[in-house]
């Protein structure tokens, strides 16, 4: 279901696929479905490092992490598409006796290289292309079920003042840079260099999402 | 900040409450757990525990909960309250009360018929600090409860400890609760925002009003220039095109409220649609589940990724590879899984070992969860048709607003080129009353920049509120959740949300901390936000507001705390008396120190047994209960029917717990 500022359908599975392709040159795939989600909110709130849009501005606060439909109803039209396969399914404990049936999604390199490539070949795609693969290789570095954990500890998403169960608003409603606590963060690096020495985009980014590690892994 | 455990009352010579074979002074003990004071109507229960409040406090009162500028928050009461209610004008009457914050202890002793001071002291374990006049007292008030003054000890009594006959909410108003904040955990910088504000207030206030006037002498001059124009026609140009500014004015001012509205519409709108998409995912995710549970074994020898595609295909009824709808195509594969047929040729399967029947147990799970899916999409269309329709309100309403705004322009625009039209006597004349006016704006614009200093200056003081607001909220949620659930029927919940609003009627908005509530709607399972008082029953908005007030005591109070309610068992029915008597009797169980202290009717039903439950025994029951009946003076209706109210409270107090 989409509010006003998701984005297309078509804009959400190219990014799918973008992101897919990220996380197989860095060796971050198969991967399973929470994680891919922690994936995509990362790729959002960070978006802004490389002045782009992200595919959805807002999200809803959930305990288990960051997860977003939409996201999931174009993985699954991918999938059936055959642009990215399931690799395995699994039943995994989430809590006490509780299980939850989660699926680990690899790209289908030959399918979906042509569509990739025309992806890459559109003026503004190139840059989207650079960041994810700056991202998932950071991302990657954190252990598998600590992804989640990640997200729960970034700065947007663990926000005091947005409770559990309400919307967290990085750039829907709001101005993407300043009201978005995870693009502060990454900015903020800066400021404990020693002078003369510049941070560039993907510098900021691999300090932040180490950070993330560093609370994650605990 | 330390919370009131009333310890004692003494009242003597007071003839609304004689005592039992006139004791005089009458002594009233208050020792922890849950102590009812009982009577009719006319006895004076509701006065008793005013009398309370306002020999810790003093004739006064708080004002209303807003930003007042530089009026001062605290209002004068009619000193005699306590005189005009008996024949003798409470001439010789005096009352006592002992009162302990932390490990101080607070003697107040006030004459009733003025309600002034006769001696207070605050006992600690190195001294006794004695006062006999009114503003000592209320220094020695706010130290023995570790406020910064007076008036943020007349915030905490008044919201959290006292909820008196007037019902003064906290939960439903969101400046009570940042006034109670700053109060309690901004002690250090608690008279820094409250002295920011009212510099805010006031500037923006003097801003406006210089505005105001600036607005009627340019008015002025027009009208004066119109009266001397030679030209008719562009007089009545003039008058027509201010007329028109006139209205577009407040046309504009109009809609910024409806925008407003319609905003805070669509995004409690936007929550609910969110949620609801979760849950249809949730929904589908548990359906999908039991799918792949029953068809394991139909699944031998599928690749995962046909498996994924089959199950979405059979929870969906959706092809996920076309996009069109495949209801023939999810029962075929349905059916085949029950015939043990493949499921990609639908060819038998050999190997009979692996026939599986779904059980009755399984087929009725998947349908409840299938049925619990339809119903989830079927509340995510409808918020989404909802969401949308607020959309639809905030974007043509803002475009209402921008042409009005662009009417209003033009008529500006107007009005600006027909006074360039005019003869060139009246121009002169125009502008040196333009000139003065200048004078007057230069004014405005310091009064404009005394309130953007103000501002810069609390935006800082209210971050370290916000987070110290931050850092309870988990623990009063986690407090409320676990009162509110054992009170209330639908699921409610606590939320931290922080209100965004001006402090001055213009100028910049701020985050200031507040609490709002969340509760299950009766029609469907999501729970809803309620910001308003009158979004509920009036028994949820009694409790709802109780329960807050006890989950802050037990966030903040760090010792024993006492809780005094008037009437909480007016706006409830026989189920929820029960109920509510529990919620006191928990509140106040005796081990964790605090008292409830309770007016009521004499009321049968289960409120009263329930709330003293902890006391089995009749003899316990009745050192519970402050009987009005025998210790006040009796009313006409109690006079006639004693015998019978005393054989009700019997009973009452002989009626077991449920």
């Amino acid at each position: 279901m989409l509010t006003h500022h998701t984005a297309a359908p078509e804009v959400i599975r190219g990014r799918l696929l973008q992101m897919m392709a990220a996380l197989e040159r860095t060796g971050g795939t198969p991967i399973d479905t929470r994680s891919l989600h922690a994936f995509a909110f990362f790729a959002n709130v960070l978006s802004p490092l490389w002045d782009l849009d992200p595919i959805d501005g807002s999200i809803l606060k959930d305990e288990q992490g960051p997860y977003y439909p939409a996201l999931q109803r174009e993985l699954d039209i991918l999938v059936g598409n055959g642009l990215v396969t399931v690799d395995s399914l699994e039943q995994i404990l989430v809590s006490g006796k509780k299980t939850e049936l989660t699926a680990y999604f690899r790209l289908a390199m030959e399918r979906a290289r042509p569509v990739l490539e025309l992806i890459t070949c559109l003026p503004d795609e190139s840059d989207t292309e650079q960041f994810l693969t700056e991202l998932a290789s950071a991302f990657v570095e954190i252990l598998p079920d600590k992804r989640d954990d990640a997200a729960l500890v970034d700065a947007a998403y663990s926000d005091p003042s947005v409770s559990g169960g309400r919307i967290v608003d990085f750039a829907e409603w709001v101005e993407p840079t300043i009201k978005n606590a995870s693009w502060n963060t990454a900015q903020s690096f800066q400021s404990y260099m020693p002078a003369g020495m510049m941070l560039n985009r993907a510098e900021k980014l691999v300090m932040y999402m180490r950070l993330l590690k560093r609370r994650a892994h605990g | 900040m330390r919370l009131p455990f009333f310890e004692h009352l003494s009242i003597e010579n007071y003839r609304l409450y004689p005592g039992e074979n006139s004791e005089n002074p009458l002594e009233i003990p208050l020792t922890a757990g849950p102590l009812i004071v009982l009577g009719v109507n006319g006895l004076g229960k509701s006065t008793l525990l005013l009398l309370m409040k306002h020999l810790l406090t003093g004739a006064v009162r708080l004002r209303d909960a807003g930003f007042t500028g530089e009026r001062s928050d605290v209002v004068k009461l009619d000193k005699n309250f306590f005189a005009d209610r008996v024949s003798d004008q409470a001439k010789a009457a005096k009352a006592k009360i002992q009162v302990k914050f932390g490990t101080s202890t607070l003697h107040v002793s006030r004459q009733l018929s003025d309600l002034a001071l006769v001696e207070a002291s605050l006992e600690t374990k190195s001294q006794c600090d004695k006062v006999t006049n009114e503003k000592d007292y209320q220094d020695l008030l706010a130290s023995a409860m570790g406020v910064a003054d007076f008036e943020d000890a007349l915030r905490i009594l008044n919201r959290v400890t006292f909820y008196l006959e007037n019902k003064d909410s906290l939960i439903w108003d969101v400046a009570a609760q940042f006034e109670l904040f700053r109060a309690i955990l901004t002690r250090e910088i608690s008279h820094d925002l409250r002295q920011l504000e009212s510099e805010i207030v006031s500037s923006d206030s003097s801003f406006r009003n210089l505005r105001a006037t600036l607005g009627k002498l340019t008015k002025k001059r027009d009208h004066e220039l119109l009266k001397n124009e030679k030209s008719a026609t562009t007089k009545a140009h003039l008058a027509k095109a201010t007329a028109e500014y006139d209205v577009e004015e407040r046309r504009v001012i109009d809609l910024i409220d409806e925008v407003d509205q319609w905003s805070q519409r669509r995004s409690d709108d936007r929550i609910e649609l969110k949620r609801a998409d979760l849950a249809a995912d949730k929904a589908a995710q548990t359906y999908e589940q039991i799918k792949f549970n029953a068809l394991r074994h139909a699944f031998a020898g599928v690749s995962p990724n046909e498996q994924y595609v089959f199950l979405k295909l059979i929870s969906d009824r959706v092809c996920q590879s076309c996009g069109t709808e495949a209801e023939e195509a999810a029962q075929r594969i349905e059916k085949r899984q029950e015939r043990n047929e493949c499921l990609v040729c639908g060819s038998q399967r050999v190997d009979t070992s692996n026939i599986t029947t779904t059980s009755a147990k399984i087929q009725k799970k998947a349908k409840n969860a299938f049925l619990a899916l339809q119903d989830a999409r079927q509340t995510r269309d409808d918020t989404h048709t909802k969401f949308l329709e607020s959309c639809d309100g905030v974007s043509s309403t803002a475009a209402e607003l921008e042409i009005a705004r662009e009417k209003a322009d033009l008529a500006k625009s107007n009005i600006r080129k027909l006074m360039a039209n005019l003869p060139d006597g009246d121009k002169v004349e125009l502008e040196a009353r333009t000139s003065r006016i200048e004078g007057l704006r230069e004014d405005l614009l310091s009064f404009q920049s005394d309130r953007d200093e103000a501002e810069e200056k609390i935006q800082n003081l209210l971050s370290f509120l916000k987070t110290a607001t931050e850092d309870i909220s988990e623990q009063l949620v986690a407090n409320f959740r676990k009162r509110a659930k054992a009170f209330f029927a639908e699921d409610v919940r606590l939320v931290y949300a922080p209100r965004v609003s001006r402090i001055g009627q213009e100028g910049r908005k701020f985050d200031f901390p507040a609490f709002e509530v969340e509760m299950t709607s009766s029609a469907t399972e999501g729970h809803f936000v309620r910001r308003k008082a009158d979004q509920v029953s009036l028994s949820q908005r009694e409790y709802l507001d109780v329960i807050f007030r006890m989950s802050l005591i037990e966030t903040f109070g760090s010792a024993g705390c006492s809780m005094v309610v008037d009437g909480p068992e007016g706006s409830i029915d026989a189920v929820f008396a029960e109920r509510a008597g529990d919620l006191f009797s928990n509140f106040s169980r005796q081990n964790s120190g605090n008292t409830a202290l309770l007016a009521c009717n004499v009321v049968e039903g289960g409120f009263i047994p329930n709330c003293l439950r902890d006391f089995p025994k009749y003899a316990d029951k009745k050192k519970r209960v402050i009987n009005l009946i025998e210790l006040g003076t009796p009313t006409a209706a109690l006079i006639e029917l004693h015998a019978e109210y005393d054989q009700k409270v019997v009973t009452i107090l002989k009626t077991k717990a449920r």
